[in-house]
């Protein structure tokens, strides 16, 4: 059992309280969207999950242990994650950026080993990038640029992946793309998957598991099918709306309804 | 990598041979393996020339180094011992010594700048608690401070401003082989640090989150860089005064030359510290006909361009 959850979790800024006693565990070997208004504490509460933020109360294990009691080099070998604050420094080539993701598996000056490489080269072209390896990253397109960063994770070659909007800054296609490519890495490889999506419709349709958080508390969990309901809707994110079937998927489809449009 | 080091040959072959009186290569060789007393030219080698050769060799790896370190954990792309207020604070412990203590021998005062640049560097570390604009804007609020101050004493101290005119330039003469005896200790232990640190930079650069997340300790790297940087640029102020721009355009230069990688920067900043400082220096002896020109003013001369062309160059939007 390779679990990673939060038991009674709070986490907050500067003695700002943001989660409180909040509870959950990521399953394994499933996707996860967690999704809620602005300000909410989910980002917090991924940052939290991935030893970023300072914990205040509970605990967040990892299969059982305290993440807090491991060496952070033995977590990131177990833990990936993609935060928003990401930089790709002047004129880095993609290879060598995707290899950075070997960090945790190397000594004090980082030696390339042959098993390196072979790992970095299995990350490049299972996220299609393959054939971009030697370009800089500054010169890719935004939804290029967002696999190579998925491409350095999985050179992490962690069991469980958390991404804090990996699709934000991306247009509708290259949103699906990227959607598309960790659905392939969740099914290829088993790695469970944890995100942070603000596009309701595609987090109820690429999730096993959909997380509805509002104030720093979870509102709704579970498969999108049943958590996605009008009044979760309602009461996370103060919303009318109307929910029907995706005439794609079959998944939950939210349909805000607004001021000017009272609609049927 | 290699060129870096024929470029540090030619140029402390350069130092020793050119100057006022131009000596012969198998001269100064012959001056350095079976020296004559007495001989004029073996004299100016080793009395003077060897000295500043060597002084200009640990400043400016101390140099290199120090701004190549600064740059990588601030990612701040114009950081350099200056901004973070260590050379006002070496220069403020300066001219106190030479004021307060009536030390006027550069042996004398090199402690006090080390000290007063420590001094600077503990309080902009600890206050910046390592979160690079904090770091760049408690660098600048100390330096704001320190510079009125250093202004009040040299108005008053007719010795100390004389003695302060030279040394605030930067130069590599009057500071003997027994000054680099002692110091170049510190400049190991830097040197050995910031090679041990610099994949932990590679890293870092990603950003403070990501260094994190890979599983990098970020205060540990920043708390071990600051020692090395307070060695290093320490001993470089107290050994040449605080030289401008060496450590601002080396670790750009280097990043012209090997790319991203800070294992390669570093090695190769600590290379062209050497080489800037001593072209600096060499240059200072040649341009005019009886005289000298520092080292400092060289150095700042010649590393305005360049960091210019680097501008230049760089992609700001990008950034």
């Amino acid at each position: 059992m390779t679990n990673l959850r939060a038991e009674g979790l709070s986490l907050g800024y500067d003695g700002l309280k943001v989660i409180e006693g909040l509870d959950l565990t990521l399953p394994d070997g499933k996707i996860t969207a967690v999704v809620g208004p602005n300000a909410c504490g989910k980002s917090t509460l991924l940052r939290g999950l991935a030893r970023l933020h300072p914990i205040d109360g509970g605990r967040v294990t990892l299969g059982g242990t305290d993440i807090t009691a491991m060496p952070r080099k033995e977590l990131a070998r177990k833990v990936a994650m993609l935060p928003q604050s990401s930089i790709a420094p002047d004129g880095v080539r993609v290879a060598e950026l995707v290899a950075r993701g070997r960090y945790p598996h190397q000594g004090w000056f980082g030696r390339h080993s042959s098993d390196d490489d072979a790992v970095v080269a299995t990350a490049l072209e299972s996220t299609g990038v393959a054939e971009l390896a030697d370009r800089p990253v500054a010169e890719l397109s935004g939804g290029q640029r967002q696999r190579v960063w998925i491409a350095m994770v999985l050179a992490q070659q962690t069991d469980i992946v958390l991404l804090d909007e990996p699709t934000t800054f991306l247009d509708v296609r290259h949103q699906l793309d990227l959607l598309d490519l960790l659905t392939e890495l969740n099914r290829d490889r088993g790695t469970t998957v944890a995100m942070v999506l603000h596009e309701l419709n595609l987090a109820a349709r690429y999730a096993d598991h959909l997380v509805v958080m509002s104030a720093g508390r979870i509102v709704a969990e579970g498969a999108p099918s049943a958590v996605l309901t009008q009044e979760v809707v309602d009461e996370a994110f103060g919303l009318r709306a109307q929910v029907v079937p995706d005439p794609v998927a079959g998944t939950p489809l939210v349909v805000p309804v607004g001021r000017f449009h009272a609609g049927a | 990598m290699l060129t870096a080091l024929a470029a540090l040959l030619l140029v402390v072959l350069a130092s020793l041979a050119l100057g006022v009186r131009d000596i012969d290569p198998v001269e100064v060789w012959r001056a350095l393996t079976a020296p004559v007393a007495g001989f004029v030219d073996h004299d100016v080698v080793l009395d003077q020339r060897l000295p500043r050769t060597v002084v200009g060799l640990a400043a400016g790896v101390a140099l290199g180094t120090a701004g190549t370190l600064i740059q990588g954990v601030t990612r701040n792309p114009i950081a350099d011992p200056g901004l973070l207020g260590l050379n006002s604070g070496a220069s403020l412990a300066v001219v106190c010594a030479v004021w307060i203590f009536g030390v006027t021998s550069p042996i004398g005062y090199v402690w006090f700048a080390f000290v007063g640049a420590a001094a600077a560097a503990a309080i902009v570390f600890s206050v910046g608690r390592g979160q690079p604009v904090r770091l760049a804007l408690v660098g600048a609020a100390v330096t704001a401070l320190i510079t009125p101050l250093i202004t009040l004493v040299l108005l008053r101290d007719q010795q100390a401003f004389n003695l302060y005119r030279f040394w605030s330039v930067g130069s590599l003469t009057g500071r003997g082989l027994d000054t680099v005896a002692m110091l170049w200790p510190f400049v190991l232990v830097g040197v050995v640090l910031a090679a041990a640190l610099a994949h932990r930079l590679n890293m870092l650069a990603l950003g403070d989150d990501v260094a994190t997340a890979l599983g990098q300790r970020v205060g540990t790297t920043r708390a071990l860089a600051a020692v090395a940087i307070v060695l290093l640029a320490g001993t470089a102020t107290s050994l040449a005064g605080p030289v401008a721009l060496v450590g601002l355009v080396v670790p750009h230069a280097a990043r012209r030359l090997v790319g991203t990688d800070y294992r390669w920067i570093m090695a190769i900043g600590a290379l062209l510290g050497p080489v800037m400082l001593l072209t600096a220096d060499v240059l200072g002896r040649l341009v005019l006909p009886r005289s000298e020109l520092e080292a400092g003013v060289v150095a700042a001369l010649l590393g305005a361009p360049v960091l210019v062309a680097v501008a230049r160059g760089r992609n700001v939007a990008g950034a």
